[in-house]
């Protein structure tokens, strides 16, 4: 579960080390970070994006921007934060690509109309067999894609990456109040989007 | 009881993200308050929900797939850059080459026609040829002379 995958979190003078050996030219320093941060960077480009990404492409591409620009790493922030910064805006770029895909296409929105009306019309209750449990990660899932990304971002930070709200500040480059507010009111959007199952008796 | 606490306040409370005076306050709040509290169980339903969601799957060997994608883009970037510079350097030599051709023969006097057989028929040089056509004072004989001297040097 990811609530686990939090507490590999070395600290950050380890993440220094390695850097420093990348930069004196240690190549494998590189592959023991990518080792050590994978998980956490295909969860949050798995959560943020959705499940109609590639998630490894993406996830190479986040490694790939991080081999180019280690050098120019100075540790002004934790690497985890720069790491995760440059995550997100991996995904918001290709987000971008993807709407206006859709845009021009027009297939996607049917797409988009489908996940919403099978939310809508599922009839499960709560999690009780691996199955339900399966449908209800589904569920979740797809009412997380619906929550507007200003929403989801600092969400998915705080409740599965389980990063505390300066770091989520730092990362988003919101201030820590706003923070506050969107992480509240993701949560709150979402037990909306899910309300028919909760009342159900989860 | 006093005034609810305001749900933004109950999400961050839930996260400990308030000073230790405002969490102590909330706490006894929601232990007297059954509506704060049953706010507060939903945000917790929810912070449950997602933190139980299943980590998404990584590819074996996914950093060695990375590391040979780096090392091929390197490759091909020094490809792409030998390439480049070349196609940037060709207009430039040929520009370079184009203003030496355009120099030399500004520069050259053309020597009449029977001073060029006459150098043609001593086996002088194009080099020599243009050495003596600088000199317009320079008679024929003192030419084959300079052309006699130069190939005896050679030697």
């Amino acid at each position: 579960m990811l609530a686990d995958i939090s507490t590999t979190h070395a600290t950050t003078a380890a993440d220094f080390e390695l850097i420093q050996a990348f930069n004196e030219g240690q190549e494998a320093a590189f592959t023991r970070l990518v080792q050590k941060y994978q998980q956490h960077v295909f969860n949050l480009i798995f959560h943020h994006s959705g499940p109609r990404v590639e998630v490894e492409d993406l996830a190479q591409e986040v490694f790939l921007k991080v081999y180019t620009h280690l050098k120019n790493f100075k540790g002004q922030a934790s690497f985890r934060t720069w790491l995760y910064r440059i995550t997100l805006n991996v995904c918001i770029d290709h987000g971008r690509k993807r709407k206006l895909r859709r845009m021009l296409s027009l297939e996607g929105l049917s797409e988009w109309g489908k996940a919403k009306l099978s939310l809508r019309h599922s009839t499960s209750a709560s999690p009780h067999s691996d199955a339900e449990k399966r449908e209800w990660q589904d569920r979740l899932q797809q009412a997380l894609a619906q929550l507007p990304e200003e929403f989801r971002q600092p969400l998915v930070l705080r409740d599965m990456e389980d990063l505390d709200y300066d770091e989520i500040a730092a990362i988003t480059g919101a201030p820590l109040g706003t923070v506050k507010s969107r992480i509240f009111r993701g949560r709150r959007h979402l037990r909306e989007l899910l309300a028919p199952y909760w009342e159900k008796g989860s | 009881m006093s005034s609810h606490i305001s749900a933004e306040n109950l999400s961050a409370y839930k996260d400990r993200a308030l000073p230790p005076a405002d969490l102590r306050q909330i706490a006894q709040h929601v232990s007297a308050c059954a509506s704060c509290r049953q706010q507060l169980e939903e945000l917790q339903q929810v912070s449950l929900r997602l933190r139980q969601q299943p980590a998404y799957p990584v590819p074996p060997f996914f950093a060695v797939r990375l590391f040979n994608k780096i090392k091929m883009r390197q490759q091909r970037s020094v490809f792409v850059d030998f390439v480049w510079l070349s196609r940037r350097l060709m207009p430039a030599l040929a520009l370079l080459a184009a203003i030496m051709v355009a120099w030399h023969s500004f520069s050259s006097p053309e020597l009449p026609p029977e001073e060029e057989d006459y150098l043609a028929a001593v086996g002088a040089s194009p080099a020599m040829s243009l050495l003596a056509g600088n000199n317009e004072e320079m008679t024929k004989e003192e030419v084959l002379e300079f052309v006699v001297l130069a190939a005896s040097t050679q030697d």
